[in-house]
């Protein structure tokens, strides 16, 4: 079954901005110590409500407006997804080899982007080559 | 605590865009279109996907806000107004509140709600899953 699992947020604030959700409706932090990513000045932030992951992106310097960014789906069957999508005239794209969270995405048909996962979001893969290991 | 457990996208085509949904990921009404309405409620059975009519587009295309539920909302607006200072949230007109509105650090758009998403009437609720 696929499921609704990720919801990305983008903003220059990101240490205020996960301390709202952390203080406000209790979610944790999936893995505390990732350094910010490349070109990155501040780091992101990986929350969770114990079911869905909610991302809370460093956007610095500014890639995108600021705000809701784009939502995840764990998705069971790669091939059967492509398949359907193919019918809408929309191809999957393979993320980086080293994307942490979601190996592939796609935009809906207006236009909306998509992050799938079959390894799902909070089963995360460690980054390659960073020092976070416990 | 609370759960995220609604997301809600703004569309000029919401049927199209339901459409796709239900065919690529299989997901399925969560609950029927309030009448004179466009916008559509899907599911995976957990977390509701709102599909909004923005037919007129008083807002952009696009994520618009996301939704948690709580057991308390009371004492998640105390809450909330603890850790933004100065910031108040408008308590809802009402002997039991159930909903309302807010924004977070960064201003995005969040619902705030005792009853979530689909305990509402599941009129429809697997007929999308048992076409497959």
């Amino acid at each position: 079954m696929n499921q609704l699992r990720h919801l990305a947020i983008r903003t220059e604030e990101p240490e205020k901005l996960a301390a709202f959700y952390i203080d406000a409706f209790g979610f944790r932090e999936v893995k505390e110590g990732w350094p910010p990513a490349k070109g990155q000045e501040k780091r992101s932030f990986h929350l969770t409500d114990g079911y869905f992951e909610l991302a809370i992106l460093a956007n610095t310097p500014n890639q995108s407006p600021n705000g809701l960014y784009h939502f995840g789906i764990k998705i069971d069957d790669m091939d059967e997804i492509a398949r359907r999508l193919e019918g809408f005239g929309k191809h999957l794209q393979r993320r980086p080899n080293d994307t942490s969270f979601a190996e592939l995405r796609v935009s809906d048909i207006d236009g909306n982007m998509i992050d799938l996962s079959v390894h799902g979001f909070l089963e995360y893969q460690p980054v390659k080559g960073d020092k976070k290991e416990d | 605590m609370g759960q995220i457990r609604h997301i809600v996208n703004s569309s000029a085509t919401t049927e199209r865009l339901a459409h796709f949904y239900k065919e690529v990921f299989g997901f399925w009404q969560s609950r029927p279109t309030p009448e004179g309405r466009r916008t559509i409620y899907l599911t995976d059975g957990h977390v509701e996907l709102a599909i909004l009519e923005n037919t007129n587009q008083q807002n952009s295309n696009g994520l618009h806000h996301l939704g948690i539920q709580t057991d308390d909302l009371d004492g998640e607006i105390s809450r909330i107004e603890k850790v933004q200072p100065g910031k108040t949230i408008a308590r809802p007109q009402s002997d039991s509140p159930r909903e309302t509105w807010l924004s977070d650090a960064s201003g995005n758009h969040i619902y705030l709600s005792v009853d979530g998403k689909l305990e509402y009437q599941p009129v429809e609720k697997y007929t999308y899953r048992k076409k497959k």
